[in-house]
This record gives C-alpha cells, sequence and structure tokens, in this order.
C-alpha cells in the first residue's frame, strides 16, 4: 500500500532528525534523497542508505567527517555493516575533505560559493538554526516525493480504473449473453491468468448471483466451479490477513462453497468484529443441519448489525428456523434478545408461553424485547401479565427518580437509569393497542390520569381507550369530566376526539 | 533595563519555537493517526452491502431534521431531496424557524400540506410554534413541516427535537445535499458497537461550489471554478480527512458539523438539547453531551465518518468567510470556556486531557500566538534588530511545512476517495497548496482575531450566509445560451 510505505519511509527519516546527531543528519539527508529511489525499486530504505552514505561522502560536511574520523576501524566497519575494508580508505578521504572544508572557514565571505556559504552558516550556526535548516530540507524533500506519488498515483489509478471498468463491462456482457442467449454453450473469457481480472469476474458473478434465483443462479454457479474460481475465493477464507478472509469468507457464502465450513466456524468468535459478522453470515448461509448452531457458544455480544445481517440471510435464503426457543436460555443476553426479536418477526406465537416467561427476566433490555414481542405476538391471555410487569417497573421507576431528585438536590444531572424502565412502561401501553376492550379502560385510565406519566405514554393510553369500540368515546368523555384542573389532559382528550386516528 | 528586554527576547522568540514545534508535532501525530485509521476504514468497508440496513425491520428509527429561515429559493429542491434518502423508517422534519421570505407559502403549495394539531410535549422550551404541518398526499407522508417563530438555528432544531419520537436524530443544514445512502452509512456505526453507547457520528462535509446538482442530487463532482472555495477544499479536506478522523480514533472528537451528524435522541434530551444562547450550538451540545456521559461513567463514544456524505456550499467571498469564521472562533471560545472544568481534568479521560487542551492551545491559542507574533517581529523590524537569515530559515519552515501538510491530504483524498477525477484537478489542487498560506492564511488569522476581539465585547450576532444556489441543468443551459 503506497500510503504506509510513504508513512515509514517519513518516520524512519523523522526519527533520525529527532536524534539530532551528525550521523543522524547525515543519514537523514541521504534517507530524504534516496526515500523515492528506495521507495521505487521496493528496496528497504535503511539497506540503501548505508551503501549510498559511503559512496557520497564528501557531500556530507565536517559533521559526519568529524564522526567518521573519531570512528576506528572496526566501528567503522560495523557502521558500514558489510566489512569491507575499503572503509579504511574512507576514512582517510574523509580527512582531506575535512581539512579541505576548514580551510575554507579562513577564505573572506565574497570569495565562497553560495554553497560554501550555506555550509559555512551552517556550521557558525547555534543548534536551534541547524534543526530548523535540516527541517526545512527535509520538508522541501518530502514536498517533493509527495508531488511525485500524487502525480503517479494518480496516473496508474486512472488507467488501472479504466482497464478495469472496460474488463467489467466486457465480462457483464459476456455473463449476459451466457445467462440469457439458448445458443451460447461455452465461453471464453479474456485474461483469467491474471488474479486480478479473475478478482473482477468473480466479483461481476457475486453481484449478478446476488440478484438471481433459480436456474440463472445455478448456471452462474457452476461457471464459477468450472472455471476453479471457488479455488481464488477459498484462497482468500484461508489468507492471514482480515480483510481479505472476510472477502473470501462472503465469496464463498454466496456462492455456496462448503469446502471451508469448519476453517470458518473458528472465526464467529473473532476478536475483529468485521470478521466475526461476516463467519456468521457464512455460517448461516453454508451450514446445513443447523444454522444458528454458532449462537450456542457466542463469547461476545451480538451488535445489532450482526443480527440485522443473520436476520437477512435468513429470509433471503429462504432458511426455515423451527423454533428460536433454544436460544431463550441462553447466557448471552444478547442471543436471548435475537431469539425474541424473531420471534417477534417470523410470529412464531407458539413460542410466546417461553416469551411470557421472560416478562420478568432479571435484564431491563430482555424485559423490554419480550413486551414488543407479546405486542407483536397479539395474544390476548397476557394482558395481565403485562399489567403486574407494568406495577413491577412504576416501582422501579419511582425509585430512581426518587433517587434522581435527592442528586439534582446535590447539583447532579439524572442519570440514564431512567431509561430502560420508562422504555418498558412505554412498550407495555402499546402492547395492549391491538388486544385492548372494555375490561382495560380502568388500567388505561389510571395511566392518562395520573400526571407523573409521560406526555406520551398518556397520549398512547387514551387513543387506545378512543379506538375500543362502542364504548371508547364514551370513556373519553367520562375521563374529561373527571379530569378538573388537569388542562393537559383535557386538551388530549379534546384532541383525540378530533382526530382519534392521528 | 537592556538586560530585561533580552530576557523578554529570549522568553517571546523561544516560546514561540517551543509552541511551533508543539503544533507541528500535533499536525505530524494526528495525519499519522488518521493515515491508519483511514486505512481500516476503507478497508472494513469497502464492501459492506447496505441494502441489509436498507431493507431491515430491525433498522433503527431515524427523524431527519432541517432547519429552514428564508431558503425560499432553493427550499422546495432541498426537501425533495432530502425525501428521496435511502433509508426504510424515516422522517423529514423541516423547521420553518419565521422566515420573512416566502419560503412557508411554497412548500405548502409544493406539497400540499395541511395543519395538522398533533400532540406532543414540549421537553425543551422552545419559540412558540405556529402551526405543525403534514402532506395531504400519501407520497409525501415522511415530511412534517414545523412552522415557528423565529428563535435562530439552535431553537428550531429543539423544536424538532421535541416534536420527533424517533431513536435517532440527524441535523442537516437544508441547503446541503446528501447522498442517498447517508442516513444508512451514517446508521451502521450505531448499530456496530457494543461496548460502548456511540452517542453522536459526524459526516464529512465536502464542498459543492461549481458541482452539478440536478433534482437534488450531485451528479458531477467539479473542483470550484473559483480560487476562494478551492482552497476551502484543500482546507476542508485537511480538517476532515486528517484532522477529525485521527480525534475519532483517539475518542477526543469535539465538533460534530452542523452540515450533517447523527445523536442519540435520549442523550440529547437528558442534555437538554441546543444551547439557544451561543453561535456555536453544534459545538457545545457535543461537548455537553460527552461531559454527561463521562460525569455518568459510561462507556461512549463520538464517531466519525469519512465518506463523503453531505455536500454543501461554502462563501465565494471574503465577506461571508470572514463572516463565518470569526463566528467559528466565538463558537470554540463559547464551548471552551463554558466547559473549562474538562481542562486537562483525568476524570473527562480523552475528552479532559486530550481533545479539550488540544482545542484550547492549537484551536483557539494558536492564532494568537500566531499574531502576537507578527506584531514582534514588526517591532524588532522597526528597531532594525532582526535575524534576518533566522527570520527566512523559520518564515520557511512554517511555510513548507504547511504545504506538505496539504500535500499529504491531497495524498489521503487520491488514495481513499478520489472524487476530483479531471486530469487537471490534482495539479490545480497541488498549485493551491502552494498558495494557500500566503493568500488565504493571513486572511484566516484576521477574521480569527476579529472573532477573539468580538467575543471579548461581547457581541453574538450570526451573521447572514450568503448562498449562489446550486445551478439546475436549465439553468446551466440559459447561461451557456447567453
Amino acid at each position: 500500500m503506497t500510503l504506509k510505505k510513504t508513512i515509514i519511509l517519513h518516520l524512519i527519516a523523522a526519527s533520525l532528525l529527532l536524534v539530532n546527531t551528525p550521523k543522524a543528519n547525515a543519514l537523514h539527508e541521504v534517507i530524504s534523497s534516496c526515500a523515492f529511489t528506495a521507495f521505487r525499486q521496493k528496496t528497504s530504505v535503511l539497506d540503501h542508505s548505508t551503501t549510498v552514505l559511503f559512496e557520497n561522502m564528501q557531500k556530507y560536511g565536517t559533521g559526519l567527517v568529524q564522526q567518521v574520523l573519531q570512528l576506528n576501524l572496526t566501528n567503522a566497519v560495523s557502521f558500514n555493516g558489510t566489512g569491507n575494508p575499503e572503509v579504511y580508505e574512507e576514512n582517510f578521504f574523509a580527512l582531506q575533505i575535512f581539512e579541505m572544508e576548514n580551510s575554507s572557514m579562513s577564505q573572506p565571505a565574497e570569495e565562497l560559493s553560495l554553497k560554501q556559504k550555506i555550509v559555512r552558516y551552517y556550521q557558525q550556526s547555534s543548534i536551534k538554526v541547524k534543526v530548523l535548516m535540516i527541517v526545512l530540507l527535509y520538508l522541501l524533500l518530502s514536498i517533493f516525493m509527495l508531488f511525485f506519488l500524487i502525480v503517479i498515483n494518480r496516473y496508474v489509478k486512472t488507467r488501472r480504473r479504466e482497464r478495469l471498468a472496460l474488463l467489467k463491462n466486457e465480462y457483464q456482457e459476456q455473463l449476459a449473453g451466457f445467462l440469457f442467449d439458448e445458443d451460447v454453450d461455452r465461453i471464453v473469457f479474456r485474461g483469467l491468468n491474471s488474479s486480478v481480472n479473475r478478482q473482477v469476474l468473480i466479483n461481476v458473478i457475486h453481484e449478478l448471483h446476488t440478484n438471481l434465483h433459480g436456474e440463472s443462479a445455478g448456471k452462474l454457479r457452476d461457471l464459477y466451479f468450472n472455471l476453479k474460481l471457488h479455488e481464488d475465493s477459498l484462497k482468500k477464507a484461508y489468507h492471514r490477513k482480515w480483510y481479505k478472509k472476510a472477502k473470501g469468507f462472503r465469496e464463498v457464502a454466496q456462492m455456496d462453497v462448503k469446502d471451508a465450513n469448519k476453517h470458518i466456524s473458528k472465526y464467529v468468535n473473532a476478536k475483529n468484529p468485521i470478521l466475526r459478522v461476516d463467519a456468521q453470515v457464512a455460517m448461516v448461509k453454508l451450514s446445513e443441519e443447523d444454522p444458528l448452531d454458532f449462537l450456542y457458544d457466542l463469547k461476545y455480544e451480538l451488535s445489532e448489525w450482526e443480527q440485522i445481517n443473520i436476520y437477512d440471510t435468513l429470509i433471503y435464503h429462504q432458511i426455515n428456523i423451527e423454533s428460536f426457543e433454544p436460544w431463550l436460555d441462553n447466557r448471552n443476553q444478547s442471543v436471548v434478545v435475537f431469539a425474541l426479536k424473531m420471534i417477534a418477526l417470523f410470529k412464531h406465537v407458539q413460542s410466546a408461553p417461553r416469551v411470557k416467561e421472560l416478562l420478568f427476566h432479571g435484564s431491563a433490555q430482555i424485559r423490554l424485547t419480550a413486551v414488543k414481542t407479546i405486542k407483536a405476538l397479539e395474544i390476548a391471555e397476557y394482558k395481565a401479565d403485562l399489567k403486574k410487569l407494568f406495577e413491577v417497573e412504576s416501582d422501579s421507576l419511582e425509585q430512581i427518580v426518587e433517587d434522581q431528585k435527592k442528586n439534582k438536590k446535590e447539583k447532579e444531572a439524572d442519570n440514564l437509569d431512567d431509561l430502560l424502565p420508562r422504555k418498558i412502561r412505554q412498550s407495555i401501553v402499546e402492547a395492549m393497542e391491538p388486544v385492548a376492550d372494555d375490561s382495560d379502560f380502568d388500567f388505561l385510565s389510571e395511566i392518562a390520569m395520573n400526571k407523573e406519566n409521560s406526555f406520551i405514554m398518556r397520549v398512547v393510553a387514551l387513543k387506545i381507550m378512543a379506538n375500543i369500540t362502542p364504548s371508547g368515546v364514551l370513556q373519553l368523555d367520562k375521563l374529561e369530566q373527571e379530569a378538573q384542573d388537569d388542562d393537559t389532559l383535557k386538551n388530549m382528550i379534546v384532541n383525540i376526539k378530533q382526530n382519534p386516528e392521528s | 533595563m537592556i538586560e530585561f528586554f533580552r530576557t523578554l527576547q529570549f522568553a517571546i522568540e523561544n516560546g514561540i519555537i517551543i509552541f511551533t514545534i508543539f503544533i507541528f508535532g500535533s499536525y505530524a501525530a494526528l495525519a499519522l493517526f488518521s493515515a491508519f485509521s483511514m486505512l481500516k476504514y476503507i478497508r472494513t468497508n469497502s464492501y459492506i452491502d447496505y441494502r441489509v440496513l436498507l431493507s431491515s425491520p430491525l433498522a433503527p428509527s431515524i427523524s431527519v431534521i432541517a432547519p429552514a429561515y428564508n431558503e425560499g429559493k432553493t427550499i422546495i429542491d432541498n426537501i425533495r431531496s432530502l425525501m428521496s434518502l435511502h433509508y426504510n423508517d424515516f422522517e423529514v422534519i423541516i423547521v420553518n424557524d419565521g422566515s420573512s421570505d416566502d419560503s412557508m407559502e411554497k412548500i405548502i403549495k409544493a406539497y400540499d400540506l395541511e395543519i395538522i394539531n398533533p400532540l406532543y410535549e414540549e421537553t425543551i422550551k422552545t419559540k412558540p410554534i405556529r402551526g405543525i404541518y403534514k402532506s395531504r398526499n400519501k407520497a409525501f407522508n415522511k415530511l412534517i413541516v414545523i412552522d415557528k417563530e423565529n428563535g435562530g438555528k439552535a431553537d428550531a432544531l429543539n423544536a424538532a427535537i421535541n416534536f420527533s419520537q424517533k431513536e435517532f436524530i440527524s441535523v442537516v443544514d437544508v441547503d446541503s445535499v446528501l447522498v442517498e445512502d447517508a442516513l444508512l452509512i451514517m446508521a451502521k456505526p450505531f448499530l456496530e458497537e457494543t461496548e460502548k453507547k456511540i452517542i453522536a457520528s459526524g459526516g464529512v462535509i465536502r464542498i459543492a461550489n461549481s458541482c452539478k446538482v440536478e433534482d437534488g442530487r450531485i451528479t458531477q463532482v467539479n473542483l470550484p471554478k473559483r480560487f476562494l472555495p478551492r482552497i476551502q477544499v484543500l482546507e476542508y479536506t485537511r480538517a476532515f480527512l486528517m484532522g477529525r478522523m485521527a480525534w475519532s480514533k483517539l475518542n477526543g472528537l469535539l465538533l460534530v458539523s452542523g452540515a450533517f451528524g447523527m445523536f442519540d435522541r435520549d442523550i440529547v434530551l437528558k442534555v437538554g438539547g441546543y444551547n439557544t444562547n451561543l453561535v456555536g450550538e453544534d459545538m457545545e451540545l457535543i461537548v455537553r453531551m460527552r461531559r454527561y456521559m463521562a460525569e455518568q461513567k459510561e462507556k461512549y463514544k463520538v464517531i466519525y465518518i469519512p465518506d463523503p456524505l453531505c455536500w454543501t456550499e461554502v462563501p465565494n467571498n471574503l465577506r461571508v468567510l470572514g463572516r463565518q469564521r470569526d463566528r467559528w472562533t466565538r463558537g470554540t471560545m463559547e464551548s471552551l470556556f463554558m466547559h473549562f472544568k474538562l481542562f486537562f481534568n483525568p476524570r473527562y479521560k480523552s475528552l479532559g486531557l486530550l481533545g479539550h487542551p488540544y482545542w484550547f492551545f492549537f484551536e483557539w491559542l494558536a492564532p494568537l500566538f500566531e499574531f502576537i507574533g507578527i506584531i514582534y517581529f514588526i517591532i524588532i523590524a522597526i528597531l532594525g534588530i532582526p535575524n534576518w537569515p533566522f527570520f527566512f530559515l523559520l518564515l520557511g519552515t512554517v511555510y513548507f511545512f504547511a504545504v506538505t501538510l496539504s500535500h499529504w491530504a491531497i495524498l489521503f483524498e487520491e488514495l481513499s476517495f478520489h472524487r476530483y477525477n479531471k486530469k487537471r484537478d490534482v495539479v490545480k489542487m497541488l498549485i493551491t497548496a502552494m498558495l494557500e498560506p500566503i493568500f488565504y492564511h493571513p486572511f484566516i488569522l484576521i477574521f480569527s482575531i476579529r472573532g477573539n476581539f468580538k467575543y471579548f465585547t461581547g457581541e453574538k450576532t450570526w451573521g447572514k450566509m450568503e448562498k449562489v444556489g446550486f445551478e439546475t441543468v436549465e439553468e446551466r443551459k440559459e447561461r451557456k445560451k447567453k
């Protein structure tokens, strides 16, 4: 990756700058000057620079010369890193430069060349100025290098993009012909000896396969196997880099390649969440017996994104799960929540008794989801349980609000503890909507009349009452008369009577 | 006396150098962090299929809130653009904040609105609501229009937050153009995190000047023709792709742009919504939300999405740019001083130890230090005692550092989203990077100093943002004919 290499290169140069020894400064100059070359030749910058350093010693002024002079032969050899005896000659050569440059110090400034003037300014300057000069040089080289990187990258990428777009187009047309033209038996794709081209073809097939079902999808899958593209996907699935692995998982899942099931199953508990979701989706798609088997041993919390992906896979590939009840006992609470959501979405009414038991679970999140599931299943028999839960939640909310009031006296903000009990209570009232009848008037009117309840909950209770035929509106009239000093309630009732559907 | 001045000279010169080293170091470190997080983001999201979220009944619900004040010229197209966003469960709430033009009449007519009297609670106090409207046409059933008395952007947003019952609120500048998948991309991180609560996410803001817009969508991305917006492209690229990406990684983001952001509604309500007495209400809300979560000892995160999701017009002339920038300066100062308790306070972790001090020193103080440096140099130049070679050396270093940083930003853009893909665009950007420190930065410095002055003298105006408006196909044909 260009970006990574560029960063590493700069890091090496910058760290040497920070050391700020003559050797480091000299090394830095070398690194900067040969950085682009090294990058182009794909060689290590440090390997390249030590060689160039000795080849171009006279460029680096007295700083390095002094350094070299202080080194004995052994040190110099180790500095060179090659053990080359010619290094001794380099030392001698360096001494000559040192003498030559020292002699220039006595020359009058007018007689010096610009280069000599800069060298003299550098030598006579404080450490502050020296650092600035080095930084400036480094920045100039950086800009130069970045400029070329940007221009070259654009040129290379544009060409590559154009070429791949053409190839993709060509493959798409060929595949359309293959799928929809009955005369085409054999099909020859250009350039499949290149892995890049094969990936383009895999992407095109993958994309098409996502939108196809039945015979066409099968034909496409056969082609994928005949061209041995599944080997490419499997290679990716076994790749050491996580993002390649994840891509591989996707491809094998889409094209129904079951050879890597055992390998993929190891990643349903991967630390990397991206890899984990792709492995989970692949397992749902590829497992022949129990697609959600991995949920029993899930170590991490099942994120909402993972839940959405698993649900989508079940729907898209029409995978039938007989019952989600086995996961309602799971120790991982996120798995229980997921199972409850699935019971609601697939309308598994037969699981309702087990859902009812979870209404009084220790986890508020599970209680909330259980209430929502009961609402989705529209089971009138559980109204009493819901009302009982409402009371329990009200008591716990009362305690939380009491604590919050105490904290407020100490100027502390309300905590988040009340959010879930409030949501559970709201959901219970909403769950009454499809199943409410005359017997629920007392429960609902009590909610509507309690000023401590949230505005929205009171409105929902009144709306449910209004929609209970035939006596709902009469009950609202009665409540309006009882409201007396509660103007908010009166306004609510008037509004609901005018727009019962709003 | 001479000794005193020498000591003063030594302190100023060395102080400026040390500050410069720190600021350079921080920029370089942020660039590095950004590069690695960008790499990870691109690898992670390059093949994500957002279709699963689009069709899922498990996707969270979102209210898209767009306050509008005198946007009559473009409001109809803006609303259409917002309503055509790709998402399953969402509503669009337009708040007409007491416009004095014909915005409201236009909306009522175009979308066949009728007044409704919905029941909702005014959790956050706002200016009086004149009416809440919905369309008679079922095709527009996602649209809700709140007509209220003028109270400013923050007040308009609060009115919509009161009305919304969705899980997330997405705040959008009504004249911004969002890409169709913006909500899908923005919502995903909220669903992925299990260990920490995501309280807000911000998107990158791209510059739409000179871009081709059809039916409320960007159909062709062009680099701005004019110099001033083009410089801002570079500036925004640097700020978003290099700065905020890194801050997101460090969980130190203090700002989600008012042009496009998404928030957890519960937390927004817990902290009391937007503060209506400030000019920098967007930054202050994030700081307050973060502070609240830290005080509650809740694990939380503010995240940032580098995808180019939101396109907006930026000032075309220095007058408007000046107003915008001095407002930004005042907004920064408001948030920093209002929440000064955070400054190097370990209780607030990355917010107190990194985010707040960084903004304090490098966003607020940096222009002031620069200004002091310039004044100091003018004095010593008049006195005839400057060290000219050192001055030019320092000036050159600062200039080339700025140019290097811009080059890095261009490289980031090239390697990541590559939106400016015409052959000459890259050369134009590189030339702009060379010119920016000379022809643009001095103005930004002046505007920032002016913002400081206004803050301390107590001025609290927003300043009028004049927008040229996007060129439609018809307008373009008309212009070509002429």
